[in-house]
């Protein structure tokens, strides 16, 4: 067959859908062995994103057989006692305690009693308890509950990895104007200068130690920003000023809410700072402390009284004054749950309506922001070239111009991502080498500079530039092992086997398959993962025309390992790959059989005209190795080459077109 | 050396000036008319302020307070005259702004005035020598930068404001900086809407900047050993006409409260019956017309000596005929700037160099006149309703605009009157105050 035919979607065989974070597979696999032994073992497992933590928590119940989890409610006031039996259930398999911050009378009052009656928690639970927590309110748990906290048989981290997200916006009065790091820093040495030298301090110079705070907010360093407010606050006492004190309050609620310490944050905005704001009249501040009062609800996942305190309580109030910064502000925040609730186009109205507010007020970075967002969802609808105009022309510029190389970073990998998904390899490994991999390695980013590369070495290996993908997963595995990112570690090994096998190294590509990958998937129980890398040994097998073990793993591995997943498309792909043997083994009708009855309806109805036009081609040309010539014409003109006409590349429609010439000769030689 | 008052009509005329506000206690030509007022009292406007006799006892922490009445019933000069008895060591540190005449009243917005205020306070402060650090200037230089010079369209006027201020001490760099953008609001009408634009736009960073500097500035007062706090007093924004005083006041008045302070601002009469206004500010304050007559229409002596007083420190008593002074009295309804335009015109009708009786009755029968091209025929019968009934009217907008424009007055006890030389039009004295009868 001359020239390159097209290939099936491998989809199955890229990143398979694993619902855990690649680098918590390690923590995982240490969770598993910590809870073997089914008697009570307190765990407390950290996170910083509920949506994302309900996802781990409903993998851990599929994977260790863990109760479904037992949740605190804010409304339900019940004992100890009652937990207890709600923790005990009726197995030894694992139970799970999750939002414990929303305990009627605090966290506070959880700790202190769960403290008390530890003994009590081990004697009716005899199973592991897994306690989930916020990434820093584990701090609270130590200090607060200092026995519980010496039970602990390990803390697992399931905190998402910071991407060095975007820095999110914020209103007018919290926000320096020095965003740019040299000059934060710059200013950040002249307060100190001036606090350190004006001591006493007057009544202004308290408004310099908040501003200073600010500063250091302003470049991620939290700890001393607290100090400051700390410092502020302290200050403060000599002044009678309950507005100020309020405002400092809030400061550190914001610390409170960054560090994930949502309790005590939301005690300051709701005992702290609205009452003295409600006071005073002072109805700006009441909605920014309501503001951020939905900001925790929502990040506690109360996202419907998280939107009604937007709706009724923050909107309204910036409307009446006119802030319409403050306003679109909160319509964005607003917009950020519809979006994770799924209501994209309500998500991307109210987005364009702060856009056009930025734009109006001239706030570029907020208006750029917006301009990410919008992109994001008209990615996720598939609205690929608007996504990709937007981030080009619309939310980059902006980054660049003030200066935040890290956002810059993070835009030019989301273009490249739209650009692989169009097919634009070149200039999407451009970006990725040339601007995006060199910033990650500036800021001395470990992570992402080793996603950055992987992504790279994808971008290689569908180049066909397989030596230098080599070399770089090769490097790239000692970032893994150092990050103890297993899964990840696994998945590069097993495209450096991807890679040998194409180079013809069967031995060392097998060899990595079964020693390096398939333990790992097999100790996560990723199903997929295993029976993709299975696929591929089987691959091996066949390359080395060792049919007989390759059909057995076909058949005794993948298909059910489909099956079990539901994947009905991975199902049929493995049926054409069975095809594939029995044809080269010589049993062309039961390959023939396969392909029409087993594998061609699955495309059909997932309207997968791609996959569907390489199956028939494979029917066309047993047809014409059967002599059928007219048939296999027949379906190279009807069928393959309009789909490939619409979907290939230029190469593949020449070689289709081309099987169409041979087969016409075909036709013709033999009807003379 | 004692004043005394011109004794040649020409000189008086000279000297005059109806429209212009005397400095209290300071210009020879003052009276007191707090008596002849009736139940006013400044005393009590001064407690709210924390101010006891001539010491400040417990100023509140931030205040927002309306000086209303009449135009040209005085308020331009108690606002100097409480200009001149606060701005004193160990009471307040008095920013006074007459926005009549620093900007452009006919055409005056909120940003306006804050960014004026700003820049006054400034460059009080630069001229006091008082020392700031200039760290607590740096917000408010930074807001200037970043919104200012950093946008397009107002970049030009960024650099030309800053151009040959390269080195300076921050104060004054940035007190230049804002007086500048005074200017430009008040000349310059290319920069004028932009400036504003900025203003509105970026108006939460400019209000946090502008608290900075007021706590600072107290701060280093008190530090001085004096003026314990910063008050600004504003005058001239009772000349904003109809709309741009409802934005002022009512729909804008939560930007103005957003600058924590103490906040003095002058405003038209006829707001004072807005509901809204009196829960936007702390407190309404009304300085009622001189009562030249009491509620059943019988004179009144104190209010009738202290109009008295007023005329004769600005032409002296040897200059009137018999009857001419109590008839200006008469006609003016208490209403001072009236008493004085009244002088003014009688001036000009005189038959010699005295004020007789003739010039007088043209005098009156010229802002008669005055009154004729102003009001609407069904303004007459109201007016009459008014005087007849002694009840108060309700509050419709033709109510607010006869107030407006100085038909209705307003006197102590808010009751009100027509002005009196509106009793001299006929359409007066034919109106029926049945509403049923007006058209008769």
């Amino acid at each position: 067959m001359p020239g390159p035919a097209p290939t099936q979607n491998t989809q199955q065989t890229e990143r398979p859908g694993w619902p855990l974070q690649s680098s918590h597979s390690g923590v995982f696999l240490r969770l598993q062995k910590t809870t073997s032994n089914r008697a009570f073992t307190l765990c407390f497992l950290t996170y910083s994103d509920s949506t994302y933590r309900d996802i781990v928590v409903g993998f851990l119940c599929a994977r260790l057989g863990a109760d479904r989890p037992v949740r605190v409610a804010a409304d339900e006031r019940i004992g100890t006692e009652a937990l207890f039996q709600r923790l005990a259930g009726d197995g030894a398999t694992p139970a799970q305690l999750i939002d414990i911050e929303l305990w009627p009378d605090g966290l506070t009052d959880l700790l202190k009693r769960l403290n008390h009656r530890r003994e009590a928690l081990a004697e009716s639970c005899p199973r592991p308890v897994l306690v989930w927590t916020r990434t820093q309110t584990i701090r609270q748990v130590a200090t607060q509950a200092a026995d519980l906290w010496a039970w602990r048989s390990g803390v697992f981290d399931f905190t998402l990895s910071e991407d060095g997200g975007i820095r999110p916006l914020q209103h007018a009065d919290i926000r320096p104007y020095a965003t740019r790091s040299n000059v934060a820093s710059e200013r950040i040495a002249e307060l100190r200068e001036y606090l350190a030298a004006n001591r006493p301090w007057c009544s202004a110079d308290v408004n310099l130690v908040i501003e200073l705070g600010d500063f250091y907010r302003s470049l991620g360093e939290s700890t001393k920003a607290e100090a400051s407010y700390r410092e502020a606050e302290s200050a403060s006492k000599d002044f009678d000023d309950p507005r100020r004190h309020a405002v400092i309050r809030g400061r550190i609620a914001d610390i409170f809410q960054e560090r994930g310490e949502l309790d005590e944050a939301l005690r300051i905005r709701r005992k702290e700072q609205l009452p003295v704001f409600d006071e005073l009249g002072d109805a700006r501040s009441y909605a920014i402390a309501q503001g951020g009062v939905a900001d925790i609800l929502a990040m506690r996942g109360e996202l419907d009284e998280a939107l009604r305190l937007r709706r009724e309580e923050e909107i309204p109030v910036y409307r009446r004054l006119g802030d319409d910064f403050s306003l679109a502000v909160a319509q964005s925040e607003m917009a950020d749950i519809l979006r994770t609730r799924g209501r994209l186009d309500e998500a991307l109205e109210t987005y364009r309506d702060s856009l056009a507010v930025f734009k109006r007020l001239e706030a570029t970075r907020a208006a750029a922001i917006a301009q990410g967002r919008i992109a994001d969802v008209l990615l996720v609808r598939g609205e690929w070239d608007e996504a990709l105009e937007i981030h080009r022309n619309e939310e980059l510029p902006v980054y660049e111009r003030l200066g935040e190389p890290r956002s810059c970073a993070i835009v030019k990998g989301k273009i490249a991502t739209i650009l692989t998904l169009r097919g634009d390899i070149d200039e999407a490994l451009r970006l990725r080498r040339e601007e995006e991999l060199p910033v990650y390695q500036r800021l001395g980013d470990v992570r992402s500079q080793a996603i950055s590369q992987t992504q790279i070495a994808n971008l290689l290996m569908a180049r066909g530039e397989q030596d230098e993908a080599l070399d770089i997963l090769r490097a790239e595995l000692t970032n893994f092992e150092q990050l103890g990112d297993v899964r990840e570690l696994a998945l590069t090994q097993g495209k450096i086997a991807d890679i040998l096998m194409e180079r013809g190294e069967f031995d060392e590509a097998l060899r990595i398959r079964k020693e390096e990958e398939l333990p790992v998937y097999e100790k996560l129980g990723d199903i997929r993962s295993r029976a993709n890398a299975y696929g591929q040994i089987a691959d091996i097998h066949e390359a080395r025309g060792e049919l007989d073990k390759a059909l057995a793993i076909r058949h005794e591995v993948q298909l059910p390992a489909y099956e079990e997943l539901g994947d009905v498309r991975a199902y049929a792909m493995t049926q054409g790959q069975i095809a594939d043997v029995l044809e080269n083994r010589g049993d062309v009708d039961e390959a023939l059989r396969i392909r029409r009855e087993e594998e061609l309806p699955v495309y059909d109805r997932l309207g997968d005209a791609r996959s569907a036009s390489v199956a028939l081609a494979r029917i066309a040309d047993v047809e014409e190795s059967r002599g059928n010539y007219q048939e296999a014409l027949a379906i190279y003109e009807r069928s393959v080459l309009p789909t490939i006409d619409a979907t290939g590349s230029t190469e593949e429609i020449d070689w289709a077109r081309q099987r169409i010439r041979e087969l016409r000769n075909s036709v013709r030689t033999n009807q003379h | 050396m004692t004043y005394q008052p011109p004794a040649d009509i020409w000189q008086v005329n000279v000297q005059l000036h109806p429209s212009e506000p005397l400095d209290g206690e300071n210009d020879p030509r003052w009276v007191d008319t707090t008596a002849g007022r009736g139940e006013y009292n400044l005393s009590a406007f001064l407690r709210q302020l924390g101010v006891s006799g001539s010491s400040l006892k417990s100023p509140p922490s931030r205040g927002y307070y309306l000086f209303c009445g009449h135009r040209g019933c005085g308020k331009s000069t108690e606002l100097r005259r409480i200009r001149n008895q606060l701005h004193k060591p160990d009471i307040y540190y008095v920013v006074f702004a007459d926005v009549a005449q620093e900007l452009d009243v006919n055409n005056l917005r909120y940003p306006d005035v804050l960014l004026h205020l700003a820049g006054r306070l400034l460059g009080q402060l630069e001229d006091d020598g008082v020392e700031i650090p200039s760290e607590h200037l740096r917000r408010l230089e930074d807001w200037f930068v970043e919104r200012v010079e950093r946008r397009d369209n107002t970049r030009d006027f960024a650099l030309e404001a800053k151009a040959g201020m390269e080195g300076q001490l921050r104060l004054p760099l940035v007190a230049k900086l804002f007086a500048r953008i005074s200017d430009t609001i008040k000349y310059n009408s290319t920069y004028k809407e932009e400036l504003r634009l900025v203003l509105r736009n970026h108006f939460s960073d400019f209000a946090e900047a502008f608290n900075g500097l007021i706590e600072a500035a107290e701060d280093a007062l008190h530090r001085n050993g004096a003026y314990r706090r910063i008050l600004f007093v504003v005058d001239g924004t009772d000349r904003l006409q109809g709309d741009d005083a409802n934005a002022l006041f009512l729909s804008d008045v939560h930007q103005l409260q957003q600058v924590r302070g103490l906040f003095v601002y002058c405003a038209p009469v006829h707001l004072t019956y807005e509901a809204a206004l009196g829960q936007n500010f702390d407190d309404v304050f009304r300085l009622p017309m001189i009562k030249v007559a009491n509620l059943d229409g019988t004179p009144n002596d104190v209010g009738i000596a202290t109009m008295r007083k007023i005329l004769f420190r600005r032409a002296a008593r040897s200059l009137f005929d018999g009857g001419v002074a109590d008839l200006l009295i008469q006609y003016c309804g208490g209403h001072p700037r009236d008493l004085l335009r009244l002088l003014q015109s009688a001036f000009k009708y005189a038959a010699s160099d005295r004020f007789d009786m003739a010039a007088a009755r043209r005098a009156v029968d010229e802002l008669a006149t005055d009154f004729l091209r102003i009001l609407d025929a069904e303004d007459y019968p109201l007016l009459r309703r008014v005087d007849d009934t002694k009840e108060p009217l309700p509050l419709t907008p033709q109510s607010r605009a006869l107030l407006y424009n100085l038909a209705l007055l307003e006197y102590n006890n808010l009751y009100w009157r027509s002005h009196p030389a509106i009793r001299k039009i006929d359409h007066y004295a034919r109106a029926s105050a049945d509403p049923e009868h007006a058209a008769d």
